[in-house]
């Protein structure tokens, strides 16, 4: 009997630890996601942050990050809520107002905001104000006048960064392809294809495995917008006119295949003869 | 070698109440002398010694060792002070300590070692030097601090309290102690409770009541035993003053 | 005389506990840097940076708030002060005495932390090569140097507060706010003259002023962003700095000798 009573103790503190480790997750409350879509001033968050401002700028970035990855997207579009962007960009922003020479917030800007075509302007104009910060760097300028080129049509700027990302270190002789590219108004998908095709390399170059799936899918996207693009222009040297449909295309014999569209859209044409795929934001 | 010359001092404690804790105080401690300085609690006997090493300035008066004023820190430089309760640091072995208030009075390495081993010899505290002193007990720290005040052998030694937080037997080390600095012919001043010690040592006796030097005389003129004078005198005092 | 002082507080300070759990602290943190690191895209030496002297930053900042004011508040508190100014040891002496056993004591910490840092970084290039950036190593070093100096400051500042109030807790909080103050004071001051000034109220712009003098800039000594993307610093700049961080911590300390030979020790 008194042996049994030794063991006591040790039978309560199993159980307190059993129900401890079972109700713990229980009892967390679970906050609502816009809770959490709440930024500081960036003129707040650099006046609480003294002397820890670039540790500060880590974590926003990280916040941001992480926030992406956690973060359902929406299953039709596979996009992120409008609301969801701007939390992404505000913190983003902070990143890049306590230390401007942070290049991984730009990058993140780059990669997520951009092409889902989030407030293209403010965001290339921040990407470019980075690459005019970061003088040593030849990534950014190059990212800062692909964009000006593909997405906001502004050729002298796009040329003017990608001359600089040549210029500067780490720049290669593609920035200056890509450059004349430009200089010549050549064909914008033609250029971000090559432009995705260098990404790709570079990626594979430096062990970023993870970041060629997307890369790849975009490509996949922009090599089947190509092939329509052709057969498009042919159809309008032929006919004088835009066909209704990607479809009336390949009726016309003009195209062999519709291509297949990678994420699952389909490709059609817009009122300005345009190609574009159906899970593009507009 | 001390000579307080009517010396006053008010301390301004909160809610601006002043208290006077020592009015017109003046004493005169000879050369090689043993001199008690007994009173009731609050007397102002520790605010006199304070006074004397310059830790607190009076309001007026003027106080000189060996003619020194105090202001001057020369005046201290061979002046040994036990203060009431052992002000130590804990962190230090007992070696430690001896070694850093020896340095404080610019003594050479050499002479640090010698005299410390002497005095925690003598002071029976050889067993414990390795130690830090946050684990002595209260009657070793007292013995450390008493080692600590006799290190650069000094000419005038002030004792605040040297009995108190001691077993017998520490007493009858420090009364020993005290006995053999009173041969050296070193002055010696001492402020305390335990009448029956004051007696024994000293060769006058002052009594201090309400900041006031009472009653001073030679302790074998006394005509009476201290602890009946002083009863005495304070009795005295407290008819007409206590108010 | 002067060197037992220092002496004894730099012992002091090297058996607190409080050091010991500093130092467990800050090796944690840059534990915490390499593992940080694998989340990084790109900027990996430049997020190290950031972390090594954040730590260091924060380190010395937590001896000097728990360690320096412990010391010297003890000190007043204990009546330890009796023993060396018995002894004829002068006042100023003892004050600068304890000021230099102190930045003695930061002078080790924050030599340590250095070597930490360098190892944490030369670790972080090692695993990251392609991402290390355009860390400055030269750089992290003077950085160091200035959280010494800026460190130094405050401890100068903490022995001023520390004669002047009557308890640790105040000194300790009147140090801390000093240096959130200092630290953010230039950013203060570049917002409001930034913004329109129909919008700030004159009162404003004036206290903002008057704390920029009054307070110590410690934004001069904050180095982490040229050191972590290697910008190019101006010695001009530096030797200001320099001089600046020293120059107030003799002032103050001058103004600390001149109240504590006032100061009644009862």
């Amino acid at each position: 009997m008194r042996r049994a009573s030794g063991f006591i103790p040790l039978i309560t503190c199993f159980c307190a630890v059993v129900l401890y480790l079972n109700m713990l997750p229980i009892a967390m409350v679970e906050r609502p996601r816009y809770e959490q879509l709440f930024t500081l001033p960036t003129n707040v968050l650099k006046i609480v942050s003294p002397q820890f401002k670039e540790v500060a700028a880590d974590f926003a970035f990280l916040n941001a990050l992480t926030y992406l990855g956690e973060a359902r997207p929406q299953s039709d579009t596979h996009r992120y809520l409008p609301q969801q962007y701007d939390w992404v960009l505000s913190t983003l922003k902070n990143a890049v107002a306590l230390d401007p020479y942070f290049i991984d917030p730009y990058n993140l800007m780059n990669s997520a905001l951009i092409w889902d075509r989030y407030k293209l302007v403010e965001v290339n104009d921040l990407i470019a104000k980075g690459a005019d910060i970061r003088t040593w760097d030849s990534f950014l300028p190059f990212f800062a006048g692909f964009n000006y080129y593909y997405f906001l049509d502004n050729s002298d700027k796009s040329f003017f960064y990608l001359k600089e990302a040549s210029k500067r270190q780490g720049g290669n002789t593609f920035y200056d392809y890509l450059a004349s590219r430009v200089a010549f108004k050549a064909n914008k998908t033609e250029v971000a294809i090559s432009y995705l095709e260098d990404q790709i390399s570079q990626a594979k170059m430096i062990g970023r495995e993870n970041t060629v799936e997307p890369l790849k899918k975009r490509l996949e996207v922009l090599k089947g917008i190509r092939q329509i693009e052709v057969a498009l222009e042919s159809y309008r040297k032929l006919f004088g006119k835009l066909p209704a449909s990607v479809a009336e295309l390949k009726t016309m014999g003009l195209l062999p295949t519709i291509p297949h569209e990678p994420s699952g859209g389909k490709y059609y044409i817009d009122s300005e003869g345009r190609v574009r795929s159906d899970k593009d934001l507009k | 070698m001390i000579h307080f010359n009517e010396i006053c001092k008010t301390y301004h404690s909160e809610r601006r109440r002043t208290v006077l804790a020592v009015r017109g105080l003046s004493l005169q401690v000879m050369r090689g002398e043993i001199y008690g300085c007994i009173g009731p609690n609050g007397a102002g006997k520790s605010t006199s010694i304070k006074l004397l090493l310059d830790l607190i300035r009076p309001d007026s008066g003027s106080i000189t060792i060996n003619g020194l004023p105090v202001s001057n820190e020369a005046s201290r430089a061979s002046v040994g002070y036990l203060p009431e309760n052992p002000y130590l640091y804990d962190f230090l072995t007992a070696r430690e300590y001896l070694a850093y208030v020896g340095r404080l009075s610019a003594m050479s390495p050499a002479s640090i070692r010698s005299r410390s081993d002497e005095l925690l010899a003598k002071l029976k505290l050889d067993q414990a030097t390795g130690r830090r002193i946050s684990g002595y007990s209260k009657g070793m720290q007292q013995r450390t601090a008493i080692a600590a005040s006799l290190i650069h052998d000094p000419d005038l030694v002030v004792l605040d309290e040297p009995m108190s937080g001691l077993d017998p037997l520490g007493r009858n080390l420090i009364f020993n102690l005290i006995a053999e600095l009173k041969q050296q012919g070193k002055t010696v001043f001492i402020s305390s409770h335990v009448l029956t010690d004051i007696e024994r040592l000293c060769d006058r006796v002052g009594i201090i009541v309400q900041g006031r030097l009472c009653h001073e005389g030679n302790v074998p003129e006394l005509g009476m035993p201290l602890d009946e004078l002083f009863l005495q005198v304070v009795n005295n005092i407290g008819v007409d003053e206590v108010k | 005389m002067l060197r037992a002082v220092i002496w004894v507080t730099f012992l002091e300070g090297i058996r607190s506990r409080a050091v010991y759990g500093i130092t467990l602290l800050a090796g944690l943190m840059m534990a915490f840097t390499v593992i940080l690191c694998s989340m990084i895209m790109r900027d990996v030496g430049k997020v190290a940076t950031d972390f090594t002297l954040t730590t260091a930053t924060f380190a010395t900042l937590l001896v000097v708030l728990f360690v320096g004011i412990t010391i010297l508040a003890r000190d007043l508190e204990r009546k330890t002060v009796y023993v060396a100014l018995s002894r004829g040891v002068r006042r100023s002496n003892y004050i600068v005495g304890r000021f230099l056993g102190l930045a003695l004591l930061l002078a080790l910490i924050v030599a340590m932390l250095l070597f930490a840092s360098l190892v944490t970084l030369l670790l972080v290039k090692q695993m990251y090569s392609t991402f290390f950036g355009t860390v400055s190593l030269g750089l992290v070093a003077v950085a160091h140097l200035f959280v010494f100096v800026q460190m130094v400051l405050i401890t100068a500042l903490s022995i001023l507060y520390s004669l002047v109030t009557s308890s640790s807790f105040i000194t300790f909080m009147l140090t801390a706010i000093t240096w959130l103050i200092g630290s953010s004071t230039q950013e203060v001051k570049r917002l409001v003259e930034s913004t329109d000034p129909s919008q700030i109220a004159p009162i404003t712009k004036w206290l903002v002023t008057i704390a920029y003098y009054l307070f110590p800039n410690l934004a001069l000594f904050d180095l982490k962003s040229a050191a972590a993307h290697g910008l190019t610093v101006s010695f001009p700049h530096l030797g200001f700095a320099l001089l600046y961080g020293l120059g107030y911590a003799v002032a103050v300390l001058s103004l600390a000798v001149i109240l504590f030979k006032r100061k009644e020790l009862t």
